[in-house]
This record gives structure tokens, sequence and C-alpha cells, in this order.
């Protein structure tokens, strides 16, 4: 599958340099990151499309097998095709990451904005905490969050949430920061705008900006995270396909059969290249539109 | 002086004059190059400028006046194209020079004086670094003989205390000084052509004149040829001998300056020394005289503004405002005048309610300021403030429409009702519809200001505070933003103005009154006629002598 991606991706991409009008120059690079992403899109939503068999079923005597036109990713120990549960395991992967992001977004946008728009004592204590959050190693961190509230999946992705509340909060604290004391913020005090609509209105929908651009990154960590949380056994249950999980099963299997191992990895890395890469498009596409 | 170009490669032939012009530009054409093609923003300029004088070459933001300095100092941008036509310093032709021949005039022939002082000085370096630099690239020096040269040459610009200036750093001097650095520094190879691009439009006028002085002097000491860049036509008209008109990358006009401002020949000239404040002190004098009869007709002689003994400290070793009485008649234009620093900032942010005071009082018709101001303004329809920069005020992301119609939004009108009246107001600045859904990133200086006032305006407020509404605009496009304030004035004679201006000339044009204020006190104030007539400090008296005044009067 990636395989293919790369090789088509270019192609496509070389012809339209410099397009012009409103639009940014779109690259090889860009164009793979897009194409790599639709493809996740769609083993999210449909993996069936995909990868037709089932992930869970084992075949006796195909154990270990190397990839090959039947199993583009080899099998693992009990005979199961990798390909067709790397691409099951992306919903699991990525549902929990938009999980984490969602509760680090919440957390973040949440402390950001009422650490910067209160100012004085909550923003000390706000900004103390933020320090601590950010001080202690994110891994860490989540794997006493699991603890407390329980091994599993859902448990991981909220734990890595929690541990990335602190960048969001301080992207969006500085932001909002700036904003309180720009000029249309006093501009639309001066016309009688209570702190709440100025709020709402002026100070939030400005901020929010590079809090968003923040998101692919974000995403791309929380896969890792989530990924090393189920690799370390405080995430996803066995059989089910999670890339961690499948990683950490790989483990055991690294000199004789590496693609156990090397196939959801692969994907990890390119799932987190993708997405931070999709960061830096958005970053283009808004400055342009600007 | 001018013999030096004979030696040079590349002389172009030349009729037989006794000595070459200092500039000679024939047909130039440039273009920039984007998105594919070369737009042409200069097109078949010609101009002379005379050794030994000082040539003006004028023209509003956009007429191409930079692109041709650049294209002379070899400094053109990137994506600039030659397209055609030459120039020549002193006969020596300079078009398509590389940047390792440029390396040999620029200082030696020519110096380069740039637009923006604090941006174009590193801020890590000494002005004595700075300049000691650019003696060396233009002469080769030992280190110890370019320094004894940095300081001459800072004596030769009039820098005060010069020893502790070569040691200052660029943020710790004033934007008067720092101008005479970047003289002093592109005079550093002794250059017979200096190029001045807008020196003084970032200064206050006092010392826009000290440094025009300064300029005036140099050219006569040391025999220079100056090429002074500038938009404003009347100072054009004053400090230069030869005058070049640009519009739209085009000369317009050009020719002796006593001859332009007796008998402009074309109609953008003619309409451009209209639109010069100091040149048509009596542009609105009929509006204002019938202004002027409906206030003394009127029985109400309350005060639109008064404040009485207002005193205001930021905590520095002077108070920003010492004990500032001022009164403003309902209907009136009162102007407030200074310098940067002079506290007329900080006077129209506490009439607004925005910043607080320490003592004194201070009231905006029936009602008092409080001294500590409420973050929210319990009462925006009695005052409207106009920020001095529109860019800043209104915030980026909002649709113009919705810029203007938030005030009313604020006060719970529906949205529907809210954007008519905000249509209608736009409408009353001149905002063509057409323009309602754009971002306020997206319009010209001159409209920004429009959407601003438009904004202040929805409210029908009594008064209007006006923070600097033209100081980034040229002369055009502030007499079009005066030219409204007069309608809106014609509209609604009740309409109390306060303009705060370090322009005098467009003060003594438009106001009804003035108070004048020198580092946060009062030196003058009272009805305009009475301040020019007979100002009675030293500094008020400076302000009016700094007022460009070009030698001969126009009809």
């Amino acid at each position: 599958m990636t395989v293919a991606t790369r090789a088509s991706a270019p192609a496509g991409a070389r012809r339209a340099p410099r397009t012009g009008r409103g639009l940014p120059a779109i690259g090889a690079a860009d164009a793979a990151a897009v194409l790599f992403l639709v493809l996740l899109l769609i083993a999210l939503i449909a993996p069936s499309l995909l990868a037709r068999a089932d992930p869970l079923a084992a075949a006796d005597g195909q154990g270990l097998l190397a990839p090959s036109t039947a199993h583009w990713f080899g099998t693992d120990y009990l005979g199961r095709d990798v390909y067709t549960r790397v691409v099951h395991g992306a919903r699991a992967s990525l549902s929990a990451s938009a999980v984490a992001v969602a509760v680090g977004l919440a957390g973040g946008l949440t402390l950001g904005v009422v650490s910067g728009y209160l100012g004085g004592v909550v923003d000390s204590v706000i900004s103390r905490l933020i320090d601590v959050l950010l001080s202690v190693p994110g891994l860490l961190l989540s794997m006493v969050i699991v603890v407390s509230l329980g091994f599993g999946a859902v448990n991981a992705a909220i734990a890595v949430g929690i541990s990335s509340i602190a960048s969001f909060a301080r992207v969006t604290r500085s932001g909002v920061l700036t904003l309180r004391s720009s000029g249309y913020v006093e501009a639309a005090q001066h016309q009688g705008a209570s702190r709440l609509r100025t709020l709402a209105h002026h100070i939030l929908p400005n901020a929010v900006g590079p809090v968003v651009s923040l998101i692919p990154l974000q995403f791309g960590g929380a896969i890792v995270w989530i990924s090393s949380l189920s690799f370390l056994g405080f995430g996803a249950v066995p059989p089910s396909p999670e890339w961690g999980l499948q990683v950490s099963e790989g483990r055991q299997y690294l000199l004789s059969a590496p693609w156990l191992l090397l196939a959801p990895g692969v994907v990890i890395v390119l799932t987190v290249l993708s997405a931070s890469h999709l960061q830096g498009l958005w970053e283009k596409i808004r400055r342009t539109s600007n | 002086m001018s013999t030096v170009s004979t030696e040079e490669v590349g002389v172009r032939p030349l009729p037989p004059v006794t000595t070459p012009p200092a500039i000679a530009v024939d047909r130039l054409s440039i273009g920039y190059a984007g998105r594919g093609r070369v737009a042409r923003t200069i097109d078949d300029v010609s101009f002379t400028a005379p050794a030994g004088r000082t040539t003006a070459l004028v023209g509003e933001s956009g007429s191409g006046k930079t692109t041709i300095a650049s294209a002379i100092s070899g400094l053109l941008a990137e994506n600039a194209r030659w397209l055609g036509g030459s120039a020549a310093l002193h006969g020596t032709d300079v078009s398509g020079l590389s940047a390792r021949a440029w390396q040999a005039l620029h200082g030696r022939i020519l110096g380069y004086v740039p637009q923006d002082p604090l941006g174009s000085l590193d801020p890590l370096q000494t002005v004595g670094a700075h300049i000691t630099e650019s003696v060396r690239q233009a002469q080769a020096l030992s280190t110890q003989d370019a320094r004894r040269r940095a300081r001459d040459l800072l004596e030769t610009v009039h820098v005060a205390d010069v020893d502790r200036k070569l040691r200052s750093h660029p943020h710790e001097l004033s934007g008067g000084q720092l101008q005479r650095v970047l003289i002093a520094g592109a005079l550093a190879g002794n250059p017979s052509v200096l190029i001045a691009d807008e020196p003084t439009s970032a200064l206050d006028a006092t010392v826009q004149k000290r440094v025009l002085d300064l300029l005036e002097e140099l050219r006569e000491e040391l025999d220079l040829s100056v090429l002074l860049i500038t938009h404003d036509l009347s100072l054009a008209a004053e400090r230069s001998d030869h005058v070049v008109v640009l519009r739209g990358g085009v000369v317009v006009e050009q020719g002796e300056s006593d001859r332009v401002i007796a008998a402009p020949s074309s109609p953008y000239t003619r309409e451009l020394f209209r639109d010069v404040p100091s040149l048509t002190p009596e542009r609105y004098a009929a509006s204002r005289e019938q202004l002027r009869a409906h206030r003394d007709a009127v029985e109400d002689r309350s005060p639109a503004i008064a404040v009485s003994g207002l005193t205001k400290s930021f905590g520095g070793p002077s108070p920003a405002l010492e004990g500032v009485d001022l009164s403003v008649r309902r209907g009136e234009i009162h102007a407030l005048v200074g310098e940067s620093g002079s506290g007329k900032t900080t006077l129209a942010r506490i009439i607004a309610g925005l910043t607080s005071f320490d003592a004194g009082t201070v009231r905006v018709g029936d009602a008092e300021r409080p001294r500590t101001p409420h973050v929210v303004n319990p009462d925006p329809g009695a005052l409207q403030l106009v920020y001095q920069n529109p860019l800043a005020a209104l915030d980026p992301r909002l649709r113009l429409v919705d810029l203007v119609a938030e005030p009313l939004r604020i006060r719970g009108t529906a949205k529907a009702a809210a954007r008519a009246s905000a249509t209608d107001v736009l409408q009353r600045v001149r905002i063509p519809e057409s323009l309602s859904s754009r971002r306020i990133g997206r319009l010209s200086g001159g409209q920004r200001q429009r959407v601003a006032i438009a904004r202040a305006l929805v409210l029908s407020p009594g008064v209007l505070v006006l923070d600097e509404p033209t100081s980034a605009l040229d002369v055009t496009v502030q007499a079009q933003i005066v030219d409204l304030l007069f309608e809106l004035r014609a509209e609604n004679p009740d309409l109390t103005l306060v303009v705060i201006s370090h322009d005098l000339g467009l003060v003594r044009q438009i106001a009804d009154s003035a108070t004048v204020l020198q580092r946060g006190q009062v030196v003058d104030h009272g009805r305009i006629e009475d301040i020019f007539g007979d100002a009675t400090s030293e500094y008020t008296k400076r302000l009016i002598a700094a007022i460009p005044s070009p030698p001969q009067v126009l009809v």
C-alpha cells in the first residue's frame, strides 16, 4: 500500500509547481502526505475496501510467512495476515489519537484562555501547573494516569490527551495574552462590548488559528505515545489489531520475521510524517489566504 | 567634483556641455516580475538632475519614485526588470552594472539615505561601528583613521556630544539623530550625489526642518547634488531647485521649482498643490464660516469637553500631563498639537476614557470621567475615538460591514438592522458596497481610515476624537479624508471633533481652536487665529515656523 503511494504521488505533484492564484505551491511530498492520509481515512471508515480478509482469522501452518503477493506484509505467528491487521488496526490507533487530541485541545484551550484572559493569581497558578506538566516526561505521566484510570484503549487515549494539555494551553495562553492588549480588543471595549463578548468575538477566534495548526503535530505525537503505551501493555488488549500492540508482538520475532515489527512500525512513521507535513501545508495555505 | 567620471568605463557620448548633470535618466522603463509576467511600474521616464543642486522626485505612494531611486543607485529588488532606457551618474552610464561595479560607485560617487532609520541600522552595532564600516567600505583606511573620519562625519552632520553618540546603539537615539547618523554614513566616501528617500516623513515638523536645513547646508559645503524623494509637494517646492512630479510611473511635470509653483502645467500638479494644507489654508473657509454662524446662533453654550487641572504620570521623572486645562465648544474642531512625546495622545485617551489619571476633572458632555476608567465603556454613544492606526484597532477577521455593525450589535440591535445601518454609514464615507464583505487588511490606507471613521459614526456620537487621522496618508488621500470630515459636519453641525495632529499646516486649515502641548503642559490655547496671529510661547512659534512654505505664494 505504502509502496504504491510513494510511486504514484510525485507524478501528479510535479505537474503543478506554481499554479498561482490563491493556491500555494504544492510539492511532491505534500501530495504524497495527502494521499497517504486519504488511504488512512479509508482504512478508518471502511477497512474492508483495502483488506477484505478477517484480521483475527488465524490459519494453521501459515505462520511467519515472509511478504509475498498473497500476503503483502507476510503473516504473524498465528498465520494472520499482517497487511489486513495493519489496515484494520488503523481504526483503533487513529480513533485513540483523535480522542487524545480532542481531550488535549479542550483542556488546553480552556486553561489557556482562562489563564491568559484573567491574568493575575489565576494565571500564575495555571502557568505553574503547566510548567509541572511539561517538566514530567509525557510517557511517564501517561502511564501514571492510565494506572489510576485503569487499563484499556480509551483510558490510554485519555491519558495521552491529558499529557498534551500543557502544549495546547501554552500556545493558547500566549495568543490570548497578545490579543488581550491588542488595539481592536480595547477598541471593542471602547464600543461597550462586555468581557464575555470580547472574548467570544475577538479573542477566541483570533487565538484559535495557531492552536489549530498545532493539531496535526499533536496528532502525530499521540499516535506514537498511544502505540508506546500499547507496546508497554497499558493500552489495547490482544488479539484486537492495534499498531503499537503489533509492534510489541513482533518484537519477539525481530530476527526471524522482521516484517512483523517493520510493517506496523513503518506505517506509524509514515502517519506521523504525513500528519506533521499536513501542518506545514496548512500553514502555507493560511499564509496565502491571508 | 564633476570631473570624476571621465576615467570610468562605459562613458556615454554626451552633448558638449561643461558639466554633465548629476543624474540623467533617459526613457527609463522598469517592471516587476511576478506570477509569470512583468508588470511595468516605470514607463518611459526621463529627467535630469543638475549638478550641485537639489532635485525633488515627488509622487504619491505607488508612483514609482522609490523604484527610480533604486535603479539609479543599483539597489533594485531581485524581481525588478530593466525594460529599457538608461540612467547615468555624472555622465557615467550605470544601466545594468554588475553588483561588483556598483560597489566601486557606492559611497564614492553615490550616497543613499534610506527611508526607515531604525530599520536600516543594525540594532546590535554601535553608531560608531556603523559609520566606521561605511568609511572603510568606501576608502582603504586603517581602523584608526576610519574611526577618526567617522568622528569627523558625525561632527559634520551636527550631532552633539559626538564621543558618547559613537558608543550608542540605535535605540538610544531619537529619530532626528538617527537620520543624521544615516546621512553621515552616506557621506562616508565623499560622494558627489546624495539620494535621500523620504528622509523626514517619520519626523516631527521641527525636527524635519532641522534635518532638511542640514541637507541644504551639506549640499553647499560639500558641493553635493541631492535627489530628494518625497510625497510632500510643499516640502519639495520649498527645498529643491528642480521638481519632477511622478504619477503611476510616468512623469507628469518637471522643471524649475519656481516655475512649477508659479504655473503648474499639468492638472495633476495643480491638484497636488491644492491638496497640501499649508499651501491652501483657506480651502474650507466658507464651510467654517457657516458652521461658526451656526454655533453663535445656538443658545446652549455648555462645552462638549471640559478638562481642568488634569495631571497624569506614568512613573517617569516628569509627568506625562501636568495641570492641563481644556475646553471645547460644541460643534468645533479642536486640535491637540505637539511633537511626539508631548502627551497629546495620552490626553486624548483620557478624554476617551481609556487611560486613568492622577488628578483633575474631565467632563464629556454632562458625564464626568472616573479616574480609573471602566474596562467596558458604559456610554459609547457619547464619544468615539478613531485610533491612529486602523489596522491595529480593527479585528482582521471581520468583514467591513460587520466591523461597522459591531457597535450596534453590542447594543443589542438585530443583525439585519445593524448591517443595514452599517451599509448606510459605509456609503456615507464613500466605501462602495462591493467592498463591504472584504476584510480590513485588503484595503488601501485611505479606505481603512474611512472604515474606522464609519465605525465611530454608526452610533451617531456627539464627539469624535481622531488621533493623527492622516499622518500615514499621502496629501491627496489626506485631503479626501478631511473633505469627508467637513461633509459630516455639514450634515450634523453639532458634531464636535477633536483632532490630534503634529501638522500645523493642516491644523491651520481645519481647526477652530487648538491646544498646544509641550512636555505635558499647555503652552498655548485658544482660537486658531489667535494662535497663528500672536502665539505667546516660543515653542508654538517654532512649530509655526516649521510649516513648509515655498518661496512663492500660489494663486
